[in-house]
């Protein structure tokens, strides 16, 4: 059952639908309307007539008065695929499929009526599937699953095709066990034929395959180019248009005020040629776009390709914004102060309510702010903390960072955290004179804790989820995000849960306080391996516990190539921002930075990757759900040769292990007793974090997993997904210390593969921090990233390959396809919508 | 009159000669960990009794630094000499500081100039005046820990474990007491903290941003 391809939530009524259908039908013209229904269930085998559907069925309902109904969503749209076929009132958990193929009179067939045949165009049947809970069929993306199919069954422009479905009905009213829906009608147009193409656009050159990546966000004062791959948008070869670089209007207003104006005074014309994106990569600007208004993270722009010349956006015309969503950003420097002149001030409520509050000055004129409220670590004072206060108050959020109970332990500090935001909410129209009355947003809070403090914000969140803290004004549902800095794990983890709030991690990786070392009671990872909504974390080598606060004295750093507060909070300040602007904002700005290596993408003034002693490493994990499809997280299915998705997994990389996370000797010295050495994602015993560790040695090595059949279609779908390690100390690490690098391929049901070097878009899996101790050797504990790969690159030149049936997903690595040898980690392979 | 032990005599003199050139400086490595004490070595990390103060409230507090959150209505502003390893500020466990059966609250730091000052909880009499007697109290550091997870179970063993430790002698608490001056009758436990900022600016000055806060008002 494929739960997470079903799109549409069709609930109501079957006859209702089908007057809606009608209506439609009736009243619209040839833009958006899809697909004309037939045949339905008249002169059904045993009478079992349903003249709103196919032939009436035992189905969900147990009704044999009624039947199962297909109905289509979407375009015809030949490149945009968004067609989307689906069939409810069958009953549920039964085989089923849909064909197409020409229409044909309603033969009985079974207990229903059979109305395509093959005709002109022969019949072609889409893979079979179990119907969900709901009782529904569904089937997406047809045109790109249509390529897999044999010589004249590839749905093409201005093509005509019937669809229906077949399915199981065992307890059917005719006693034959199978049944029908009714008929669809499609004809396909060309693309951009009734409406401008959507397409990805934007983004950066590369030096290797896929030559061109698209990108949501790029720096201020950075080169822009488009791409139009021409052996995807083949119709577009040879034509000559002008690319515009437009203020983002969002689809709503294009489709009321279609002109196009350039922002750079004049639109670039360009002649498409064959040849791939290589052929077709054009420059937009030498950084000349401004990313500065406002408190804005950055400033919107959509890419057209204007085909006709005419200056505006039309059929034909291929768009990149044609969304809410701006087709690129380009985003100011988020590490340095923004434009709000902003007020700092100290308040008192009581013992524990001291606290340093920013606030946008001029925040009468911005309306209702974001909270963000940090709490300190043990020794800390709640006044370190002004360069995150006023960086953030500078854009308009309001902090308030509070004294800190944390002496007792965790639970005093988390109370802490409770009672000054609640203290603070409910006090505004004292504090500051009740300048900030009004004028701070309850709804939209963000803890950040450090160290104590940091594992006292997961406690506080867990608190008022499980109850045990009822504050007046405010409650769980108002804290949008919680981020730790080097979190202390003092408590049971069922007291230290973030559960589906988005959580954050920032870690030192020379940390000699919280060192997160195995076996030392103290791995904050594990904190964030518990949650279970959106996680994230940003690991900095050569960063100490205490450079993370603005207060001056040992840095409680250890290792080589330190780097002091200077480097650290411009780091902090570039990554915060963005961070809190896309998890509690929604801006679609603030994503790239999530999970962009660093090497490719990082705040504009925060320091280079390039002097070797800036080390950054990202992992973001979306929540699981229907965005997420999981090929292999390792957490069932023990074993090497079996996914978590039941498929199977084939190698010849060498010492390879499946299980927990978790260092298990406390040394970290490579002995080769301990295939888990370095992991450092699970605490305590009741901590379950799986993963997969493994070698390779100077020969090609691979590992393939299959991908699920009924899983297969990635067409809709943007990231391949998942997140590496280097085994620290491994003496196959140690043999380079320099990232490890390595091939992804996708394979489909024709065996067309595309294959792209991970790092082509910046850097690969960087090696450990070169820490000493804990046994003999160099290198503290394994630091996930993680990579994408946007699935579309998977097509770059003309591959071929069909997304829609995506077979298998293969690593190669060693000679020939990246670092010669090395000893990895690795989780979450997934697919992100 | 119990006797000192040597170490106890040795800190004493140490302290008065510290604070009289400035106060202790901690370790240049702050990586070190808290160092072991064997059992009965002085006063584990507790060097000297140098003032008490008894003390009540009108408006009880709640004692946060052990598990049972006691309310509290008097009892011992303390300042004590200890030695700034142990006392170190970090996120791991610190070394929990006990005073007799009970788990004392560090107001302060300490850790720059090797003072603590200290809210040790006690027994109200019927005028509201701490019972607890001062004189052959044990005080000292136990192993590291949460003080919130420290139970009256958790104490007796932690006692348990340095039986052989000593008190301050009369005298020297006399002369604590002596040194503290008349008991504090106090509305909260904000007013108490105000006395105790006034104890840490003399004898902790390094901790100023911890006075600070203490005073700072609405």
């Amino acid at each position: 059952m494929d739960t997470r391809r079903v799109s549409l939530a069709i609930a109501m009524a079957r006859p209702l639908l089908t007057l809606c259908l009608l209506v439609v039908l009736a009243a619209a013209p040839a833009y958006g309307q899809i697909g004309a229904p037939y045949c339905f269930g008249t002169g059904c085998p045993c009478g079992n007539d349903d003249p709103s559907a196919g032939c009436g069925n035992h189905g969900l309902d147990g009704d044999t008065g009624t039947g199962a109904l297909l109905s289509a969503s979407g375009s015809a749209d030949l490149f945009a695929d968004d067609l989307s076929l689906i069939v409810n009132g069958v009953d549920r958990g039964k085989f089923g499929m849909l064909f197409m193929g020409s229409a044909s009179a309603g033969t009985p067939s079974g207990d229903g009526l059979l109305c395509i045949g093959p005709g002109a165009t022969g019949l072609w049947r889409f893979p079979v599937q179990k119907s969900n809970p709901a009782g529904e069929l569904s089937l997406v993306n047809p045109i790109t699953l249509s390529q897999g199919f044999g010589v004249g069954g590839q749905i093409l422009a201005g093509s005509t095709w019937g669809f229906q479905a077949w399915y199981r009905d065992p307890k059917g009213p005719c006693g034959t066990g199978t049944n029908f829906s009714n008929a669809l009608d499609v004809t396909f147009e060309a693309p951009g034929a009734s409406a401008p193409t959507s397409a990805q656009l934007a983004g950066n050159k590369l030096q290797a395959y896929p030559y061109f990546e698209y990108i949501t966000s790029m720096n201020e004062g950075a080169r822009v180019r488009a791409a139009l791959d021409s052996t995807r948008f083949p119709w577009l070869v040879g034509l000559t248009g002008d690319l515009y670089v437009v203020a983002a209007k969002g689809k709503s207003r294009w489709d009321v005020d279609p002109q196009l104006l350039d922002v750079r005074g004049a639109p670039t014309t360009v002649s498409i040629q064959p040849g791939g994106t290589k052929a077709n990569t054009f420059l937009l600007a030498k950084g000349t776009l401004s990313g500065t208004t406002g408190v804005e993270l950055g400033v919107g722009y959509d890419v057209v390709f204007d085909t006709d010349s005419d200056g505006l956006l039309g059929p034909g015309d291929v768009i990149d914004g044609y969304s809410a969503e701006a087709g690129f950003y380009v985003v100011r420097d988020t590490a340095i102060l923004g434009p709000e002149p902003m007020t700092g001030l100290l308040y008192s409520g009581g013992t524990w309510l001291k606290q340093n509050i920013f606030y946008p000055t001029n925040i009468a004129s911005l309306g209702p702010r974001p909270l963000v409220v940090v709490s300190h670590g043990n020794g800390h004072d709640y006044r370190w903390y002004n360069h995150i206060g006023e960086h953030m108050a500078s854009y308009g959020y309001v902090v308030m960072s509070h004294s800190n109970n944390t002496q007792p332990g965790i639970e005093t500090a988390s109370i802490t955290t409770i009672d000054n935001t609640d203290h603070f909410l409910g006090n505004l129209g004292v504090i500051a004179g009740g300048a900030l009355d009004g004028l701070v947003d309850g709804t939209q809070i963000v803890w950040l804790g450090h160290s104590r403090g940091g594992e006292g914000v997961v406690r506080a969140y867990d608190r008022l989820i499980d109850g045990e803290n009822a504050p007046t004004n405010f409650t769980w549902q108002d804290i949008r995000l919680v981020s730790s800095i080097a979190p202390t794990t003092f408590l049971e983890k069922k007291k230290v849960l973030p559960h589906e709030v988005p959580y954050h991690l920032w870690i030192g990786s020379a940390d000699a306080d919280v060192a997160g070392a195995p076996g030392s009671g103290h791995e904050p990872y594990s904190i964030l391996e518990r949650a279970k909504g959106d996680k994230m974390s940003i690991t900095l080598q050569g960063a100490g516990h205490a450079v993370f606060h603005n207060g001056g004295g040992s840095w409680w750093a250890s290792g080589p190539c330190l780097n002091g507060p200077t480097r650290v909070h411009s780091i902090v300040k570039g990554y915060f921002l963005p961070l809190v602007d896309h998890v509690v904002g929604g801006g679609p700005a603030g994503r790239d930075f999530l999970w962009r290596h660093y090497e490719a993408f990082q705040p504009i003034s925060a320091p280079p990757n390039g002097n070797g002693c800036i080390v950054v490493n990202l992992e973001l994990h979306e929540k699981d759900g229907p965005a997420v499809f999981v090929i292999d997280d390792f957490q069932t299915n023990d074993g090497l040769a079996l996914s978590s998705s039941g498929q199977s997994v084939t190698f010849n990389v060498t010492d390879a292990s499946e299980g927990r996370l978790d260092d298990k000797d406390g040394s970290l010295a490579w002995d080769g007793t301990d295939p888990f050495n370095g992991m450092t994602r699970n605490v305590r015993p009741v901590d379950k974090q799986k993963g997969m560790v493994f070698s390779f040695d100077a020969v090609p090595s691979f590992i393939e997993w299959a991908v699920d059949p009924a899983q297969s279609n990635l067409a809709d779908d943007t990231y391949l997904s998942f997140r590496a390690c280097q085994g620290t100390r491994h003496p196959l690490t140690a043999a380079t210390l320099q990232d490890v690098t390595f091939e992804v391929s996708l394979r489909d049901n024709l065996g067309v593969t595309s294959t792209i070097a991970i790092d082509s878009y910046g850097g690969g899996i960087a090696e450990p921090y070169q820490r000493t101790g804990l046994g003999p050797g160099a290198g503290w504990g394994n630091e996930f990233e993680t990579i994408r790969i946007r699935l579309t690159d998977f097509l770059a030149d003309g591959t071929g390959l069909n997304l829609a049936r995506i077979e298998a997903v293969r690593f190669d690595l060693g000679p020939g396809h990246g670092s010669n040898e090395g000893r990895l980690g690795l989780d979450d392979l997934e697919v992100i919508r | 009159m119990r006797r000192l032990g040597n170490a106890a005599l040795l800190g004493t003199c140490v302290m008065v000669a510290a604070v009289a050139v400035g106060g202790f400086r901690g370790p240049e490595d702050p990586t070190e960990a808290p160092p072991a004490v064997a059992p009965g070595q002085g006063q584990r990390g507790v060097w000297d009794l140098l003032v008490a103060i008894p003390f009540r409230v009108d408006e009880p507090f709640t004692h946060w630094w052990r598990a049972e959150r006691p309310e509290v209505q008097a009892g011992h502003l303390l300042v004590l000499a200890v030695d700034p390893i142990v006392v170190r500020p970090r996120q791991t466990a610190e070394p929990i500081l006990f005073v007799g059966d009970q788990t004392a609250e560090r107001v302060n730091a300490g850790f720059e100039d090797g003072a603590l000052i200290v809210v040790v909880p006690a027994q109200a009499g019927d005028d509201g005046w701490p019972l607890q007697e001062l004189a052959g109290l044990p005080m000292w550091f136990g192993e590291p820990g949460l003080p919130e997870q420290v139970d009256v179970t958790a104490i007796r063993e932690a006692r348990r474990l340095v039986p052989d430790l000593i008190g301050f002698s009369e005298a020297r608490v006399e002369q604590a007491l002596t040194a503290g001056g008349n008991g504090l009758r106090c509305q909260d436990q904000a007013q108490l903290y105000l006395h105790a900022a006034d104890w840490i600016e003399r004898f902790a000055p390094a901790d100023r941003h911890i006075v600070e806060r203490l005073r700072l008002n609405r």
